[in-house]
């Protein structure tokens, strides 16, 4: 067989299989672009979702710690003016103040956990 | 409007820009589909599939290469894993005695009347399906050994042999199986 035979060969496989190109569905293009703006729609709530997560936790970041902070300032300035300036590097002074951190980080702990049993069982059963 | 152009909008968020790849390339990819599940339902799933994906990894898709051929890739990557086939074993041959019995039996009148797009996809559904991929990659739409090469993952020598081969059993079962020599 010569260079010119391979060719036209070739080219009739070519012609051959062109014309036997399969057709999609019409309802698949329909199928496909509905698929996709779902898609579209559950990235868009899921990134609000995940903003709107993130904006909680630091609300109750705030909440939390700043009513400790609070507490903690006004302890200082109870313990000034009732026993003096010495008073608030004693133990007990900041043992009482540690154990108001160590409760506060506590309820902080377990709201987060709250936050998080929640958010599982919503997903299981919305 | 280029493709890249096009990928530049669906990546701001206009969807309906997608619309363009799914009325470009649905076609070829249904029929890369079929050939490696050989069946219609699979093969929809499968396209549906594989056009989800690209969506969702479209900003991975670098623009010094084809979209037709980034896609292709996908669509024969989900069409694999779909039907669990091993596509490079040779999983299905013509039996050359139901072949015979069947160029015995064929009337010459019957075989012209045919759709010749019946015959070659009768053809191509009776070969290897790793092989019928390749004929349908490389006549279809045209694609270079090398594209094929990234589509398919094999490497550049084996798609040239395979191609060969694939070739030759395509002729010898055109010409067994539907007496169909004057067309080659």
């Amino acid at each position: 067989m010569n260079k010119r035979d391979v060719l036209n060969e070739e080219e009739a496989i070519r012609i051959l299989m062109q014309g036997a190109k399969m057709k999609a569905p019409e309802r698949l293009k329909y199928r496909i672009m509905h698929q996709l703006e779902v898609e579209k729609k559950a990235v868009t709530s899921r990134a609000k979702k995940g903003s709107e997560e993130s904006g909680d936790v630091l609300r109750d970041l705030g909440t939390i710690f700043g009513t400790m902070y609070a507490l903690l300032v006004g302890m200082a300035v109870v313990t000034y003016i009732l026993f003096g300036r010495h008073f608030l590097l004693s133990t007990e002074f900041v043992g009482a103040a540690l154990f108001v951190v160590f409760v506060f980080s506590m309820l902080w702990l377990i709201a987060q956990l709250d936050r998080r049993v929640h958010a599982k069982s919503k997903r299981l059963f919305p | 409007m280029s493709e890249k152009e096009r990928v530049k909008r669906v990546l701001s968020g206009d969807t309906s820009a997608f619309a363009y790849f799914v009325d470009s390339y649905q076609d070829m990819a249904f029929t890369i589909a079929y050939r490696v599940c050989c069946n219609e339902q699979d093969a929809e799933d499968v396209v549906q599939e594989s056009y989800v994906k690209a969506y969702r990894n479209l900003h991975g898709f670098r623009a010094d290469s084809k979209f037709s051929t980034w896609f292709y890739r996908i669509v024969y990557n989900t069409a694999v894993t779909h039907s669990k086939r091993r596509l490079w074993k040779v999983d299905r041959e013509a039996e050359p005695d139901d072949a015979l019995h069947l160029a015995e039996e064929t009337l010459q009148a019957e075989i012209e009347a045919m759709d010749r797009k019946a015959v070659v996809n009768d053809i191509l559904g009776r070969m290897p399906t790793g092989e019928a991929l390749l004929l349908t990659l490389y006549y279809m739409e045209d694609h270079p050994v090398k594209e094929i090469v990234k589509i398919t993952g094999l490497s550049e020598a084996n798609v040239k042999v395979r191609l060969f081969r694939a070739r030759k059993s395509f002729k010898e079962m055109l010409q067994r199986r539907y007496r169909i020599s004057d067309i080659l």
